[in-house]
């Protein structure tokens, strides 16, 4: 597999269409960048525990990243989840703890409260948050080019919103187009189906600004998988984003970044 | 000694008077209000109320004799309990902000139209900014300086002149009245200006203002940096003011 960060890509009939592969980050995924950020904030701050829902990705690259603190990284996983992901987040984590997620959105608090062993803890809920992590992504891309699009991958939107914030520091003209699922619970883009987000309106205000989100059904999301499943170490939650020429017309000089999200590096 | 420890309590977070009336109590040892009271130079009411206070965050326990109630401080090392418990009530703080942080963010933006302030260093960032103007949709007015634009981007200007004429891009431009300037305008039609020369001796000034659409660009040609402003009520304003510089300076024309 090419290492190369960014690096350009045939897809469809755009000329100038490049990689951004964050599979090549230490665990293997995006979530690399803001887990970092979010440890060493609870390193300096002496957090206990730090707590998750996950669908593997977030809380394998989070509990690799503590391996070596004191802090102890809970995922709470849905009961749906498979049984390899399940046994590897046993493998890394301190605790997994599987309810039914489909039925109750939790609140931060519960989330704090199930993960909670005694008074004396100090934990924090890492669900969300920490969508700022992203930017640096953008700045890394506009080292080398400054795209007119950026392809992202939409679940609770965090990414999404960390890259636009990017793109408004870094170049305001590049417009974020962000791809997401349809269904709102175990869609076969797995990481990305989510019954609630609290970057909703955030999102919304960003379609208004003129960037754009593309949600696509299930049949879509495996069409695209097949196809491009082997451009790049990707699953079908990343891979979504090559969807995005079916959904908009591109010019043929437009420089297209998209952004492998990446997958679980296993060992 | 006293006061300097006084403060010091204050710091960790009590009052004035639980201060007082805490290290009242640690002289004196279990004592009734009215002791407490007398001492520590705070009337009984008040004593009452903050000694209950205390009792609430476990520096004073209560003891109850034949209906008296009895005041004794707890050890200080509870001192150290206290801000330890409150500093991990506010790292728990921290991390549930974190997680609203998203939430008040889509507030903050969906609250209406609001400045937004780029920030441009160097040379290329000057340049950015200029390129920036070639997106303008009505007259750009500026306040500039011939000489320090041409030094500062040597090469440049020629081709940007071009470029905005192109774009059907007019400019109305107060000049201080320079040799350079004066040969400047002579290309003023071809270029899309209008100009106004006005004394170099009184209305010197080095950096370029432009104002244009919703926007306002400060540009530092010796400091090197440009600033553009979004802003519809800076850039009215800014607009406005110009106009009536360049009312004042047609009396140089």
């Amino acid at each position: 597999m090419n290492s190369e960060k960014l690096r350009k890509i045939t897809i469809s009939n755009l000329s100038a269409a490049y990689l951004f592969d964050e599979n090549i980050n230490k665990f293997g995924t995006i979530k690399d960048r803001r887990n970092k950020k979010v440890l060493e904030d609870a390193i300096r701050l002496h957090v206990d525990k730090l707590v998750l829902i996950t669908s593997g990705n977030n809380g394998y690259s989070l509990s690799r990243l503590a391996k070596n603190t004191t802090i102890k990284i809970v995922c709470i996983v849905s009961r749906n989840l498979d049984n390899e992901t399940k046994e590897l987040l046993k493998n890394v984590s301190y605790q997994v703890i599987e309810l039914n997620l489909e039925q109750k959105i939790l609140r931060p608090e519960e989330i704090i409260s199930i993960a909670r062993e005694n008074d004396q803890e100090v934990i924090w809920d890492v669900t969300n948050g920490y969508e700022e992590s992203y930017i640096s992504i953008v700045e890394e891309i506009c080292r080398k080019i400054i795209p007119d699009y950026i392809m992202c991958p939409v679940g609770s939107g965090g990414i999404y919103i960390g890259i636009i914030e990017g793109v408004e520091k870094y170049c305001p003209k590049t417009k974020v187009i962000g791809i997401g699922t349809q269904s709102t619970y175990q869609s076969f883009a797995d990481k990305l189906s989510t019954p609630w987000t609290p970057y909703a309106r955030a999102i919304e205000n960003k379609i208004l600004q003129g960037h754009f989100l593309f949600r696509l059904s299930d049949e879509e999301i495996k069409k695209t998988y097949l196809q491009y499943k082997n451009i790049a170490s990707v699953e079908p939650s990343s891979s979504i984003v090559f969807a995005a020429p079916s959904h908009f017309k591109f010019k043929p000089s437009d420089k297209i970044v998209f952004i492998n999200s990446g997958k679980m590096k296993w060992k | 000694m006293e006061s300097h420890i006084e403060e010091k309590l204050i710091n960790y977070g009590l009052s004035q008077k639980e201060a007082r009336v805490y290290l009242t109590l640690l002289e004196i040892g279990t004592a009734l209000v009215t002791d407490v009271a007398k001492k520590a130079d705070i009337n009984r009411s008040t004593s009452y109320v903050v000694l209950e206070s205390l009792a609430r965050s476990g520096l004073v326990s209560i003891t109850e004799r034949k209906n008296i109630r009895l005041y004794t401080p707890a050890p200080p090392e509870r001192i150290i309990l206290n801000l330890e418990n409150n500093a991990k009530k506010y790292v728990e703080l921290v991390g549930s902000a974190k997680l609203i942080l998203p939430e008040l963010k889509s507030m903050y933006s969906g609250s209406g139209p609001k400045p937004k302030i780029q920030f441009f260093e160097g040379i290329e960032g000057i340049k950015t900014a200029y390129e920036d103007t070639l997106t303008s949709k009505e007259t750009i007015l500026a306040f500039a300086s011939i000489e320090s634009m041409h030094a500062a981007l040597p090469g440049f200007f020629p081709d940007y002149y071009k470029r905005r004429a192109r774009k059907n891009i007019k400019i109305k431009s107060i000049f201080p009245d320079t040799p350079e300037a004066q040969e400047r305008i002579k290309n003023n039609k071809e270029e899309k200006r209008e100009a106004i020369l006005v004394p170099k001796e009184k209305y010197s000034f080095t950096p370029e203002i432009n104002i244009y659409d919703n926007k306002v660009v400060f540009m530092s040609l010796k400091e090197r940096f440009a600033l553009v402003i979004e802003s519809e009520e800076l850039a009215d304003a800014l607009k406005k003011s110009f106009e009536l510089a360049w009312l004042g300076a047609k009396k140089y024309e």
